[in-house]
């Protein structure tokens, strides 16, 4: 690491103009990346881009901003609920999930001050509703004592975590012409596994006989209240776990080349087959991504 | 979606403004105090570094094949020491520790095997030669000494991760190395709370940002390569 090095690199760089509007703020996204990592910094000059960030990138920032917000709006509900993680049992694990809503926080902090320092104004934070009835009684309650019940609260917010991680993996691709903040969104990304570990750590120590191992998993005991989102098939067929995406044991890495686990893994190796799919966190798409923050706005 | 942001006229004006001239630029970032510095250099990675003497050892490669390389290399050290672990478990482990190192070495094994098939198969190259671990500072014998080395490794793998990602120029190998360091968070997050409950992101790994450790290769190998028998040159890994 050369601190001088990087200073050429900063000063070589020149200030190109670009021609459409929307180009221009997609930019300037790209450069408020840098700025709002670098809190501290004045910056009277916005560092530069490495390359123009895209549409994509913008709506992926917009996606994650709502997730994150979501997380902490979910996280604060709970700590300010009389019900859940206040009695004495639960009082030992209170400083956890307030160390996850600092983190929740400053992650939704972060991207939203990306949007407003690049010339953006960010949408309203919604209302969030964790029962599942979209701020209307007259709703069917589709995740019932969550803000009562401990288990309740804590099958959600594995769900919640575990969609997280993979929300970010789904989004990760398009920030790959902004090296700064993708810098960032990759460092947000397994801050939010390690949440979802913790959290199914809790459940296992919560309730005896539940199977809940630390990565998303087939034998893991099915949860009371399950999180659906739209069938990637389409049309009428039926929603989906957000972990029947997890479920994958073939990894492409480019177009129809798949790696030949199975040729590879053979003699003592070869039980390793059934792990094929929990070695690797999977994608949630964008579609059934929106849908499940739409659960709960 | 993005048809609600309204851009603010104001701004536009000061980040249009051309740069001002290299050695102000300069100036002011040597000025600007060691934190702010640090947060700089954090974020533009390691990319350029001019001033790198050659170091020797096996070179890992440059650009995206370095990358994966380099992984297959942390991959390869982690899968040994899992190998291990099972193979001779320490007397001390407590009900379903040995159970979870089993399926943990198994994911690490498909780590392994999985960068050593991207490098054959889909780059066309001839991967990173086996290693040879060098475990002899490790006491396998004691609970403790497994635990505190398991998550070790697998913090200096996350931080690997995430600081390598940017140096990817594929997009397909960005989303699977993606994949690759969640596993590796979860197993991070769970070995800190057999250690100590709650610190699964706790403020030596977390920065008060809510930032996962990043670092670079060259850091990484300097941790790493005291279990590696062979020395690893990464000094053109992304480039």
């Amino acid at each position: 690491m050369n601190l001088f090095s990087l200073l050429d690199q900063l000063s070589a760089v020149d200030a190109s103009s670009d021609a459409a509007p929307r180009r221009h703020l997609l930019r300037q996204l790209g450069q408020a990346g840098a700025k709002a990592a670098a809190a501290a910094l004045p910056l009277a000059l916005a560092l530069p881009a490495q390359a123009a960030p895209t549409d994509a990138s913008l709506d992926s920032t917009l996606l994650l901003l709502k997730l994150e917000e979501l997380l902490a709006a979910f996280y604060t509900q709970a700590l300010a609920a009389g019900a859940v993680l206040s009695n004495a049992a639960q009082a030992a694990v209170r400083p956890d999930f307030e160390r996850i809503l600092a983190q929740q926080q400053n992650h939704a902090r972060f991207l939203r001050t990306s949007l407003t320092t690049g010339g953006l104004t960010p949408p309203a934070t919604p209302t969030f509703d964790f029962s599942g009835r979209k701020n209307n009684a007259g709703n069917p309650e589709l995740f019932p004592n969550v803000m009562t019940d401990y288990n309740a609260f804590l099958q959600l917010a594995q769900q919640l975590e575990d969609a997280s991680a993979d929300i970010y993996l789904g989004q990760m691709a398009t920030f790959t012409g902004d090296r700064l903040l993708l810098d960032v969104v990759l460092r947000m990304q397994s801050v939010e596994a390690r949440h979802a570990s913790h959290i199914r750590t809790l459940r296992r120590n919560a309730q005896s006989g539940v199977v809940v191992k630390n990565w998303p998993s087939a034998a893991d005991t099915p949860f009371n209240s399950a999180v659906l989102v739209p069938n990637p098939a389409g049309g009428s067929a039926a929603p989906v776990s957000i972990y029947s995406f997890e479920t994958n044991e073939k990894q492409v890495v480019t177009g129809a080349n798949v790696v030949p686990f199975a040729s590879l893994l053979t003699g003592s190796i070869a039980v390793q087959a059934g792990a094929y799919a929990s070695a690797f966190d999977e994608p949630l798409p964008t579609a059934q991504a929106t849908a499940l923050l739409n659960l709960f706005s | 979606m993005s048809d609600n942001l309204q851009p603010r006229g104001s701004d536009d004006a000061t980040f249009a403004q051309p740069l001002y001239t290299p050695i102000k630029r300069r100036s002011f970032f040597m000025y600007a105090g060691a934190t702010a510095g640090a947060t700089a250099l954090v974020l533009a990675g390691c990319s350029k570094d001019s001033d790198n003497t050659p170091s020797g050892g096996i070179s890992l490669g440059s650009g995206d094949v370095g990358v994966l390389n380099y992984a297959y290399a942390l991959e390869q050290l982690e899968a040994a020491f899992y190998a291990q672990v099972v193979k001779t478990p320490a007397a001390d482990f407590k009900a379903g520790e040995l159970a979870y190192f089993t399926q943990v070495a198994a994911h690490e094994a498909i780590h392994r095997d999985f960068f050593k098939a991207a490098l054959t198969n889909v780059a066309k190259v001839t991967p990173l030669q086996d290693l040879t671990p060098n475990f002899s500072s490790i006491d396998f014998t004691k609970r403790d000494s497994v635990l505190g080395t398991g998550k070790a490794f697998e913090d200096l793998g996350v931080a690997a991760y995430n600081g390598a990602g940017k140096l990817l120029k594929t997009p397909d190998f960005l989303v699977l190395a993606g994949k690759i360091v969640s596993v590796e968070a979860r197993h991070a997050a769970f070995l800190r709370d057999l250690i100590t409950p709650g610190s699964f992101a706790a403020d030596d790994q977390v920065d008060a940002n809510g930032l996962d450790k990043a670092m670079t290769p060259a850091e990484v190998l300097a941790i790493a390569g005291k279990y590696i028998t062979q020395t690893l040159n990464a000094d053109n890994v992304g480039k």
